[in-house]
């Protein structure tokens, strides 16, 4: 992981951030600190590069606000809130 | 050499949307269904052609993101690996997206089984500034590497000639490049390893103990299937992942995604290099997207595109299904006057060619909305149109993907269950299926035409209107009581690959086309001759009729007299009266005084039980049977005539006639529709409860209105 990743994840963790991806704002951008979700979940986000380091950001709301289009490892991908509460990351 | 064409076995794996089925297609030079929408093929598919003198039977896996046993379709082809099937594993990554695709070539390599690399859509990652080096890529991963454009039929034979040499060499000499894990993670693996390997010292060579062992730690029931007892490796897999967990404060699955991601950078930093800037390449998609998915326009301009879809379909279909119905009238005519008269004569006529007759019409409806469809799923706009839906959908424990198979309902069900097949998660798929029968068909509406215009007269349009509204209603309704008391399972959340926008290509647009109008011609043709056989045979038997008084001599004694207008009316109405009395006591007739008790509470009579019960076999024959049931002055295309309405009007009260409407609506899905509920959901168990569900929601609902209806008035 390169340096100044670890560095974001090191600071947000000694804040105590507790900032989700459902938190984002249009734009922004984040690093994935931690999945708070079940096993099988888990594996079904890791499988899309949802995992501790990657980076994301929010790109696109759907009409309602629910669900959402997330940037990750050079596709798009859209999340439901109930899952991206439980996306732990540290915006950048 | 031997003349005896050699064959190799090739699995197709890949993420869905990698353009896996395109290749599959074009590299047996023929089609099946694809999509730019995450995953269509839905069973194993199987092509055989041959090239340069090998046989190659092609295997496509369904599209998977990992080799885990969480998804129906990742078990399916995980089994299929596991059992070293294939003789070569052909891995389709989209090389426009390597730091995904590879997730899952990362756990094909430790399957240590003989791989070739296709990296596809080449030429849209070229446009994103990326070139790959192949030489690099192969040897890091250990078998050769290929670029393809699939659309474009380009590095196919390239592609081609890899699997043939690649099936050459020998399984020893195959080397594939472990991931490395963490030390501790590595020293687990191997314990594990060592006790898998004990277990079976014969039958499991390393790579297949070590993939064992691997999958075990990451948290899977990797040994479910082998028969021995190995217990006490599931202890101690569960004792080593509470270790690691506990001294890395990460999860195991973390851990293992940690070091594959990490193969992944290192090894994309060697072999790849990208010339623009990686957000540049979404421009064009997040432009579009910046329109369509706007969150004031994104939904009208949704609700605008289905309007336009439904109003195409319907009337550019109105002209093929006119030629179609001439050219069956055409062809029923010309067969019957070759035919003497008699039973078979009216088997065939009346029976088997006015059932087919009735069914293809719809074929042009299929094939055009069939073209919608396909035209969004090539060009992107489905995975779209599920993104913007699914809150509004999940309010009734729906998924957003549920959306496109309810409206093409209003079209026909039948198509529509189909199109359900694009639901992965099999409890919101067998909720859109159940439900869909609800949405009212293009065929129940002259049943509606009929009774508003003899009740609600000048109200006649708001009365069709309120059964498009019951019928959402109670759509949307059922699908809450589904998805809550039903059917079991957890609701799978909404998540979904938005694949960028891409010009469609035609000739996979037309097999879809092609594929579907396929099917519902077997599938519809088959169910429809069997029942339009029936029901011809219930109603014209029994044959020997006791009438009560004797047709035809007073036909005879009318016909003797001089023409004029009112021997030719009492001519009708005697032979109106004649084939009553015959449907009466035919065995539909007896059936239907057998039945009608239940509908009693209704207030509907047998008349109405043999419509009804002529409905369940295709919702457009109710009207025909009103037609000769009612004394019945409808002309022969079943149009509701003055007569006929004057007639319902004096045997129904307005209450009645409501209730009629609403059962109609909602009652049993018609036989067809049920043939593709049990072949979607591959159980006659599901078929008969959609029958027994909407039978009694149909039942429920006409007799709230004809209780609330006679309190009122």
């Amino acid at each position: 992981m390169k340096t100044w990743k670890k560095k974001t994840l090191h600071k947000a963790k000694k804040r105590g951030d507790n900032v989700t991806l459902a938190d984002l704002k249009q734009g922004e951008k984040a690093l994935i600190m931690d999945l708070k979700v079940d096993n099988s979940d888990a594996s079904r986000l890791v499988a899309l590069g949802i995992v501790k380091g990657a980076e994301v950001a929010l790109d696109k709301k759907a009409p309602m606000g629910d669900p959402r289009i997330y940037s990750v490892v050079g596709y798009r991908l859209a999340l439901r809130n109930d899952i991206a509460q439980r996306i732990v990351v540290a915006p950048f | 050499m031997s003349d005896a064409p050699r064959i190799i076995t090739v699995a197709l794996v890949g993420n869905p949307n990698c353009g896996k089925t395109t290749l599959f297609n074009k590299l047996a030079d023929t089609n099946a269904t694809v999509g730019n929408y995450p995953r269509v093929t839905v069973e194993l598919q199987e092509k055989h052609f041959e090239h340069n003198g090998w046989r190659i039977c092609l295997v496509d896996l369904p599209g998977i993101y990992s080799l885990t046993s969480k998804s129906p379709d990742e078990q399916i082809s995980r089994e299929f690996l596991r059992e070293e099937q294939a003789d070569v594993l052909l891995n389709i990554l989209d090389a426009a997206n390597l730091e995904r695709s590879l997730f899952l070539t990362t756990q094909l390599l430790e399957l240590g089984q003989s791989t070739v690399f296709a990296f596809n859509m080449i030429d849209e990652a070229k446009k994103q500034g990326i070139s790959l080096a192949l030489d690099d890529l192969s040897s890091m991963l250990g078998g050769p590497a290929i670029q393809t454009a699939a659309v474009k039929g380009k590095g196919l034979d390239l592609l081609l000639d890899a699997v043939i040499a690649q099936a050459q060499i020998p399984h020893e000499e195959i080397v594939t490049t472990p991931i490395s894990y963490d030390t501790h993670l590595e020293s687990s693996v191997v314990k594990i390893q060592d006790m898998v390997h004990k277990l079976y010292p014969d039958t499991l060579d390393h790579h297949q103990t070590r993939w064992l062992a691997i999958k075990l730690m990451e948290g899977d029931d990797a040994l479910q299937g082998y028969d021995n007892d190995y217990s006490h490796i599931i202890e101690m897999v569960r004792r080593e992942r509470y270790d690691l967990e506990r001294s890395h404060g990460d999860s195991c699955e973390t851990m293992f995604a940690h070091a594959r991601f990490g193969f992944i950078h290192g090894l994309l930093s060697e072999v790849r290099t990208v010339s623009i800037d990686p957000l540049k390449h979404f421009e064009l998609t997040s432009k579009i997207d910046s329109l369509l998915l706007h969150r004031l326009l994104g939904l009208p301009l949704f609700l605008l595109i289905m309007w336009t879809m439904f109003k195409a379909t319907f009337s550019l279909g109105n002209i093929p299904a006119g030629w179609i119905e001439h050219g069956v009238e055409w062809i029923t005519d010309h067969i019957s006057a070759l035919m003497s008269k008699g039973l078979l004569h009216d088997l065939l006529i009346d029976g088997i060619f006015a059932g087919m007759g009735a069914v293809v019409v719809f074929l042009p409806y299929i094939l055009i909305l069939f073209f919608f469809i396909a035209l969004f799923s090539e060009t992107g706009y489905l995975a779209r149109s599920s993104f913007l839906l699914d809150r509004m959908m999940h309010t009734f424990g729906l998924h957003g993907k549920a959306f496109i198979p309810l409206v093409m309902g209003f079209g026909c069900n039948v198509p529509a269950v189909m199109a359900s097949r694009t639901i992965e998660s099999p409890k919101a798929r067998l909720i859109a299926i159940l439900i869909n029968p609800f949405m009212s068909c293009a065929q129940r509406l002259p049943a509606f035409i009929l009774f508003s215009g003899a009740f609600f007269a000048e109200y006649a349009g708001q009365a069709i209107f309120s059964m498009y509204m019951i019928s959402i209603v109670t759509a949307m309704g059922a699908a809450v009581i589904l998805s809550r008391f039903v059917i079991r399972g957890g609701t799978e959340s909404f998540v979904m690959e938005l694949p960028p926008y891409r010009v469609p290509s035609i000739d996979s647009i037309l097999f879809h086309m092609w594929e579907k109008a396929y099917d519902f011609v077997r599938m519809v043709g088959g169910v429809i001759v069997i029942g339009s056989i029936l029901i011809w045979f219930l109603q014209a038997f029994p044959q020997e009729i006791d009438y009560s008084q004797d047709y035809q001599q007073a036909i005879t004694r009318i016909e003797a007299q001089s023409e004029s207008a009112q021997r030719n009316e009492s001519l009708t109405n005697l032979r109106t009266q004649q084939e009553l009395e015959r449907m009466s006591k035919s065995y539909l007739g007896q059936a239907g005084q057998a039945i009608s008790p239940i509908f009693a509470p209704l207030g509907f009579d047998w008349k109405d039980t043999v419509a009804i019960v002529s409905g369940f076999f295709a919702k457009e024959v109710v009207v025909a049977s009103y037609a000769v049931l009612y004394t019945n002055n409808a002309d022969e295309s079943g149009n509701a005539s003055e007569g006929l309405r004057n007639a319902l009007s004096q045997a129904m009260t307005p209450v009645t006639a409501f209730a009629m409407m609403v059962f109609l609506l909602l009652y049993a899905p018609c036989l067809s529709t049920v043939a593709a509920i049990k072949r979607e959901t591959k159980s006659w168990g599901w078929a008969g409860f959609s029958i027994l569900f909407s039978l009694s929601i149909a039942y429920l609902l006409a007799f709230a209105v004809v209780t609330v209806g006679h309190w009122i008035i």
